[in-house]
């Protein structure tokens, strides 16, 4: 097999060369390499690893030159990646080797935030969770972590939080993107987990993506799709997303549906299905519970309805619906145009039952992806260190709380129960009424991430709220910290990784972390030391102090778990390329698709969750759940539309939608340092469509201002193929590298306050706002050229000075 | 006498004063956006359930009259109190104050329960086929409203209590 190597500019060419395939073939390898100045003999070391700056993992080599990372490779032989890597996995270990690298922890002395030594900084940080706890109880603690993490990390974490101090308040920054993903998985299937593999890319024949910008969120998976899409039998493409995104310009039909309509435009589509008996009656029968109720919501949804409704053309619902119900290998994905809306769950579960009442499940090429956002958000939920509890157990199982409380040797009452841990948001808004008086925000940045930022600002500020923040860079969050604790990269530690088809990569340590920075495993492992956590006999509550024991401890837990870990370990990770789990005695090389066998994890005594109404977020009570135990087959819920709660009106007459964009992840804290990255993409920008600018007055590069009722954000505006009455912001820009005072940047600053009943996940995609004209055209709108799209019929203002 | 009448019109009022409570909670707990934009769907439903009882009334020959909107003072007050809930929600005494509402929204929501259970019954020995259907549907609505209040007692009680 030739193997085409590219060194080409991931930047220009974002996905690079083409190397199509057909049905059933395998992807052909093409290794992507940036190692500037260095030969491969001139690397003293290559250590593999997988990159962390999206969900999808990809496989990779570091190149290690004098105890510095000098660059990455692809690796050929990775299942996900087949030795391709995006831009921001090319570029993005720069950030590493930053100069303004947090080397040394701090602490806040007279209002000023000044170097320290690790024992008075972790001293300082346990004495004020001690205070907590003895004047407010340990429901006075709060933990905010991240998608980025190492499991080791999370699970440790985790331990400390639940079992440890005994607080509920433990959450991720996976709140903002995967917690629809694995709540619709839950809601359907009885438990977290896609079900699916990658390589149903290689054998589909249709694919159907909602809100789901793959080009730019996840480029080497689309690289995988569009190289099916140019191969000799191109599936057919369906993409639903208000924004012409580069997917959008390759489908076969593209729904350019208003913001916030998700639910209606899946419900028609599911109408046209059972309409036209595009169902598997046989395989639904047998296999799930709930087909007539659905089928008795979606008869309201008819294709004309939903063309009012989203905004786009009934022939083009009925045209979608039809190539969907001709498709014999059907792969649906789902990501932040669902997750982020209003309705996420319910729409997200609509997905699901496309995929569930054409019998397209458990079969190579016929899968859903309720894809991730972040590259280890999935740990977080398989090890609790977000909403859940550990290994996928459910709370409201006594059986299941035993067994983790004997795993952990504590009594089944010191592990919170009472109810689901407390998501993120509920964590902020307890912090703001102040019944949270400590909190420890890991790897993330919420002062510019969280939705209503003159909110999310004044609660961080709090003089009542102790706030310690571990992270590898002074981050818009760590300036408001009373401690801070400098943490080693991705690359400077040890660890694993799953991604969101639920392939675990280990990560070994490359180079040694700058100064006196430190792994988060061994910043929380001195925590619990410091903190005398204790289990029921009096020894030390974490039993481990490497990766490799947490990670032992971790597969032991979860063994019998629907993520079973239980036959993996760190010796079969460095020999063999990634490894699906569950791996047991049963799967002793992984299972790469899950359900297979029609048989789901929704049994009463197994199921992760008995679920939740997904109107109101109401929990079903045990024992209703188990009177209807529907025992192994999928769960089928409909959901009726329901308009936004802030509809767009006469002084907000614009609904506005944040997101990424290629070069950038999250709040450039890595890719704003990484120079290609910065470069390509350095300032926001303000997306509007060609009609709505005109009618404002507004040409290509003019400075606007975007208003909601919650804040103001500015940025020059750039006319693309987005639909009329949309706004797109992206939600990357801070304030951290910002030389000088300026107006607002982050997006977030005028997104509001609300969040999915279900999932918990903040709305980010349906904002009302206004745009204002500020100033003329300065210079060319900042935003990437590369993954531009023209808009059809784009125009300029005539007449206007620049 | 009606006493089918009288019974629905019982009904009406129980889920009238529920729809009106969810608004009253709506408000009070603006701070807390989920109470707040649940609590306003919620008094949505009621409010459609109260105009299917009217409805069903006009068939068993009893006018419901429909509850008259808020008049001027009335939408001022609310206005008023949800700007006072968004600065006492910074106060920690908002988590108590949050569990006295949900304790009278799920009275509230009770009343209507067993108001629901009785007309459902008595849609039964009436052998009206019709209106059993659509009874059964409104009372399931209801009792996941309740299930909705009792998921809120459990998650906010500790945190109301013990801090």
């Amino acid at each position: 097999m030739t193997r085409p190597r590219s060194d080409d500019d991931r930047i220009a060419d974002i996905w690079g060369p083409r190397t199509p395939y057909a049905a059933g073939e395998r992807w052909p390898v093409r290794v992507d390499r940036f190692v500037p100045g260095l030969a491969d003999e001139d690397v003293d070391r290559w250590v593999p690893s997988a990159c962390v700056l999206c969900s999808n993992c990809c496989g990779m080599d570091i190149a290690v030159k004098d105890g510095r990372i000098a660059g990455v490779r692809g690796r050929a032989v990775d299942r996900i990646n087949h030795g391709r890597l995006g831009p921001k996995g090319l570029y993005g270990w720069q950030a590493n080797n930053s100069p303004d690298r947090l080397t040394r922890p701090l602490v806040r002395r007279r209002g000023r935030l000044v170097e320290t030594d690790w024992d008075t900084a972790m001293n300082l940080v346990a004495e004020r969770s001690r205070r907590a706890l003895d004047r407010h109880g340990r429901l006075g603690l709060g933990f905010y972590n991240t998608g980025q993490l190492f499991l080791e990390e999370y699970y440790t974490l985790a331990v400390i939080a639940r079992a440890g101090l005994g607080t509920p308040h433990l959450d991720g920054n996976t709140r903002l993107c995967t917690a629809t993903a694995e709540w619709a998985l839950v809601e359907t299937f009885g438990s977290d987990g896609n079900p699916g593999s990658y390589t149903d890319i290689d054998t589909c024949d249709t694919l159907l993506l909602v809100g789901h910008n793959v080009a730019e969120t996840q480029t080497v998976l689309w690289m995988r799709m569009l190289d099916r899409l140019r191969g000799p039998d191109r599936p057919r493409l369906v993409v639903i997303d208000p924004r012409l995104t580069p997917v959008a310009r390759e489908a076969d039909v593209h729904l350019a549906i208003r913001p916030g309509t998700n639910v209606m435009i899946l419900n028609a589509i599911l109408h046209e299905l059972i309409a036209r008996d595009r169902v598997d009656h046989e395989w639904v029968a047998r296999h799930t519970v709930g087909f007539d109720a659905l089928a008795d919501v979606v008869r309201d949804h008819p294709p004309e309805r939903a063309a009012e409704v989203c905004g786009v053309e009934a022939a083009d619902i009925r045209e979608a619906a039809r190539i969907i119900g001709a498709g014999r290998r059907l792969v649906s994905t789902a990501l932040q145009g669902v997750y982020q809306s209003h309705q996420a769950t319910a729409a997200a579960v609509q997905i699901n039952n496309i995929n569930l009442i054409r019998g397209m499940i458990g079969r190579p090429g016929c899968t859903v992806f309720q894809m991730n956002g972040q590259p280890t958000a999935q740990n977080t939920r398989e090890t609790g260190a977000n909403g859940s509890l550990t290994a996928f157990l459910n709370f409201q199982n006594d059986e299941h709380v035993e067994s983790l409380a004997r795993h952990w040797n504590v009594r089944p009452i010191d592990i919170p129960h009472w109810w689901e841990p407390t998501h993120a948001m509920e964590i902020f808004r307890f912090c703001e009424q102040g019944s949270i008086r400590f909190l420890w925000v890991l790897c993330t940045n919420p002062a510019v991430s969280l939705p209503e930022l003159h909110r999310i600002r004044s609660i961080l500020d709090q003089k009542r709220l102790f706030l310690v923040v571990q992270d590898a860079f002074l981050t818009e969050t760590a300036e408001l910290a009373d401690v801070v604790l400098p943490a080693a990269m991705w690359g400077e530690k040890t660890g694993t990784y799953t991604n969101a088809d639920r392939t675990v990569h280990l990560s070994d340590k490359a180079v040694e972390p700058p100064g006196e920075a430190r792994a988060d495993l061994d910043i929380l492992l001195d925590y619990a030391r410091r903190m005398d956590l204790r289990d029921k006999d009096g020894a030390p509550l974490v039993k481990w102090s490497t990766p490799e024991e947490a990670f032992g401890h971790f597969a032991a837990v979860s063994r019998d778990r629907p993520c079973d870990y239980s036959g993996l370990s760190y010796a079969k990770l460095r020999d063999r390329d990634g490894i699906s789990w569950p791996c047991n005695e049963r799967f002793p090389d992984g299972r790469e698709r899950l359900y297979t066998d029609g048989v789901f994890g929704t049994g009463a005594d197994y199921c992760e969750s008995f679920g939740h109404d997904l109107e109101t977020g109401a929990a079903n009570e045990p024992d209703e759940y188990r009177a209807h135990d529907p025992a192994g087959r999928a769960i089928i819920k409909a959901a009726h539309y329901k308009p936004p709660h802030e509809p767009v009106d006469e002084d907000y007459p614009l609904q506005l939608s944040t997101g990424r964009t290629v070069y950038h992840w999250h709040t450039r804290t890595k890719t704003g340092r990484a120079g290609q990255l910065q470069d390509a993409a350095p300032r926001v920008w303000v997306e509007l469509n060609p009609d709505d600018a005109r009618s404002l007055g507004v040409a290509e590069g003019d400075l606007v201002r975007v208003e909601s009722r919650r804040g103001i954000v500015h940025g020059p505006a750039r006319l693309t193929g987005i639909r009329p009455g949309a706004v797109f912001v992206p939600f990357h820009y801070g304030y951290w590298d910002r030389r000088e005072a300026g107006p607002r940047t982050a997006a977030n600053e005028v997104t509001r306050t609300e969040w999915d009943p279900v999932s918990k996940q903040p709305i980010f995609k349906v904002t009302a706002v206004r745009v204002v004209r500020v100033a003329g055209r300065r210079a060319p709108a900042p935003a990437p050229e590369a993954g531009r799209v023209p808009a059809a019929g784009a125009h300029t203002v005539e007449g206007r000075t620049p | 006498m009606n006493k089918v009448g009288l019974l629905l019109d019982q009904l009406h009022r129980a889920e009238t004063r529920l729809g009106a409570e969810f608004r009253r909670v709506a408000g009070r707990e603006a701070a807390d956006q989920e109470v707040y934009y649940v609590c306003r769907d919620l008094a949505r439903q009621c409010d459609e359930r109260a105009a299917a009882i009217r409805r069903l009334g006009t068939r068993y020959g009893r006018s419901i009259a429909a509850p008259s909107g808020p008049g001027p003072l009335r939408t001022a007050l609310t206005e008023l109190r949800r700007r006072a809930s968004c600065l006492l929600g910074r106060q920690r005494i908002s988590g108590l104050l949050l569990l006295r509402d949900l304790r009278a929204l799920f009275l509230a929501a009770q009343a209507a329960n067993v108001a629901w259970i009785a007309v459902g019954q008595l849609a039964q020995a009436l052998k009206d086929g019709e209106m059993l259907t659509l009874v059964n549907g409104l009372h399931k609505e209801n009792l996941t409203q309740i299930k909705w209040i009792k998921s809120k007692v459990r998650e906010a009680s500790p945190q109301a209590l013990l801090t």
